[in-house]
């Protein structure tokens, strides 16, 4: 079975949310024959599991505000072949239970897909302590784990269905609210792995390349820098690991400036992922990266974060003609 | 005479100031974990602890930590009523750049020891707090307060063993035991955690009071720890209490207050 984006599912899922569409269509998986367990440490309302559990009690485990045991029990039950998801809010599944996923998700190799809910700024009010800034990067330095950040709500359908294929644990990043605009209104190929073009302009001559909600930002950027001379290209970097150093190579030898867009720490983050490819493949060009600075920010709703931040449209595009207007180009 | 009037009218206010802020910043707030701990902020702030809210940083104040974080809108009214906060920073409350958002931010200048809203963490650092000031000869007692929900987190346990073997009877933790979480009623989420005898076991002293009761919950507090030995005391209380449509109601663990449902509470 697919799962297939259309105009009226990106609508629909982009009103709900990404958390909401994530409890969603596991419950449509699950109604339609796919095996798949869940688990949450209390977040199940949160996790939008609500109708999965009233109608599939058998389906859903709630283990309690307990995210370090979560990891492990579902570590064991995947060992006994449960193709099981299990969901929290972004830094409690990545870094609470970080040495859990460690040992028996890394290490062991046990295949538990980890839903991180509502990373990046997504989570507005509840602040800091609950914003996830640093998952992929923790993440990224574990041997074995996969790495999927769906760009907007209607593509969690697709990320689910591609890591339940993945022999191996798997790391699920959701970002972006109910309301945030969809980045994909009909449907594409989601090869993990492999960086996906987003939106081409003709003569483009910069590449952006970003992952999850933000991209919606990159967007705008693109359609403001169009109006003004300047065309851009815009990647999703669906998948943060395996990553795609071939695709980042031939990005390097086409255009003449790359950026990376981040809801993320720049340390470890996107940045650093494809600053280390560019270093090992001696891949040549100029790489300039946006994302959050090492400092922590002021809590408000993700969209005035993300103006602080200098991470809203508005600030790419003047970030981006910075770039290009720097010495030597 | 009622040894606990001012209790209940600081209780009050504390009450009142949680619905007027939570429902002047105009989004979800956690109302129902705010709502049943009052009684037991009115206790600590207004009858227990030594401290001086013109002099956040005393060095020799009694210490707070609301550990279970997501109950700030309490904390706030409680910092606000018993003057640590003005007005306008307390209704600041979940606007882009307050100080105040729905978990405690560290901030001395009122009065806020720690950041928290990640549960399981304000424990261990009320831990910390009281292995140090044991040292003193002037002996602050530390005081936190943890939900029944929290108490799932594995670092609570280890937290509470840590304060039992360095036999910290200058800390005393007040455990919210108002029966729900984020996804329901705890006994359905949790499982029958016997908290009194598991709190006993690890050495702790524990007591249990109606954490909506001042007398009960003043006596308990104002005596001095057993020699040796941190204290628990669990304190029954009703999620969302003082509400009516709020009490054990647990869709109000994260809600919008619509300006009707404010007038009827207040008329």
């Amino acid at each position: 079975m697919k799962f297939e984006i259309d105009s009226k599912i990106a609508k629909s899922m982009s009103r709900m949310g990404p958390r909401a569409a994530y409890g969603s269509m596991m419950y449509n998986f699950v109604r339609d024959g796919y095996e798949f367990l869940t688990m949450s440490a209390d977040l199940g309302r949160s996790s939008g599991l609500e109708r999965l559990r009233k109608e599939f009690p058998e389906r859903f485990y709630n283990v309690g505000i307990a995210e370090q045991s979560m990891v492990a029990v579902a570590a064991g039950m995947a060992r006994e072949g449960a193709v099981i998801f299990a969901s929290s809010f972004a830094p409690f599944i990545s870094m609470r239970a970080s040495e859990h996923v460690r040992v028996n998700l890394s290490y062991m190799r046990e295949p538990v897909k980890l839903v991180g809910l509502g990373s990046g700024f997504s989570l507005g009010f509840l602040g800091n302590t609950h914003y996830g800034l640093e998952d992929y990067s923790i993440m990224n330095a574990l041997p074995n784990m996969t790495i999927l950040c769906p760009a907007d709500a209607a593509s969690v359908g697709k990320v689910v269905l591609a890591a339940a294929e993945i022999d191996g644990p798997v790391y699920i990043r959701l970002t972006g609210e109910a309301g945030s605009s969809n980045v994909y209104d009909q449907d594409y190929d989601l090869e993990v792995g492999k960086l996906h073009l987003l939106k081409s302009c003709p003569h483009a001559n910069i590449a952006v390349i970003g992952c999850g909600a933000i991209l919606s930002e990159c967007l705008e950027a693109s359609d403001k820098l169009s109006e003004q001379g300047v065309g851009i290209d815009v990647f999703d970097c669906h998948t943060i690991k395996p990553f795609d150093a071939e695709g980042v190579g031939r990005i390097f030898s086409k255009y003449s400036l790359v950026v990376s867009v981040e809801e993320h720490f720049l340390n470890g983050g996107l940045f650093s992922i494809i600053s280390q490819v560019k270093a090992s493949n001696d891949f040549s060009g100029r790489l300039r990266g946006i994302g959050v600075d090492d400092s922590w920010v002021s809590p408000g709703e993700r969209p005035y974060v993300l103006e602080q931040l200098g991470l809203n449209a508005d600030s790419i595009v003047a970030k981006i003609k910075s770039f290009t207007n720097e010495k030597g180009v | 005479m009622n040894d606990f009037v001012e209790l209940e009218n600081r209780a009050k206010e504390i009450r009142k100031e949680i619905l007027s802020i939570g429902f002047a910043c105009g989004k979800s707030a956690h109302f129902g974990g705010a709502l049943s701990m009052v009684e037991i902020l009115s206790t600590l702030f207004f009858r227990v602890m030594n401290h001086d809210p013109k002099n956040p940083s005393w060095v020799d104040r009694d210490r707070f930590i609301l550990s279970k974080g997501h109950g700030v809108l309490g904390y706030l009214a409680a910092l606000y009523v018993s003057g640590y906060v003005n007005q306008p920073t307390a209704y600041s409350f979940q606007t882009n750049g307050s100080p105040f958002t729905a978990h405690p931010v560290k901030n001395m200048e009122f009065g806020v020891e720690t950041s928290s809203g990640s549960l399981g963490q304000g424990l261990p650092f009320a831990v910390g707090l009281a292995m140090a000031l044991l040292k003193r000869s002037s002996s602050p007692r530390v005081f936190v307060i943890c939900g029944d929900g929290e108490c799932n987190e594995g670092a609570v346990w280890e937290s509470l063993s840590i304060a039992c073997k360095f036999n910290l009877s200058n800390l005393t933790m007040l455990i919210d035991k108002n029966g729900y979480q984020n996804d329901g009623d705890s006994l359905s989420v949790s499982g029958d955690l016997k908290l009194n005898e598991i709190c006993e076991g690890f050495g702790a002293s524990v007591s249990t009071v109606d954490g909506h009761n001042f007398e009960q919950l003043a006596t308990q507090l104002a005596c001095p720890n057993r020699k040796n030995r941190p204290r628990v005391i669990i304190c029954n209380t009703i999620k969302g209490k003082g509400v009516d449509f709020m009490e054990s109601n647990n869709d109000w663990h994260h809600n919008r207050l619509t300006e009707r449902q404010l007038l009827s509470v207040q008329s």
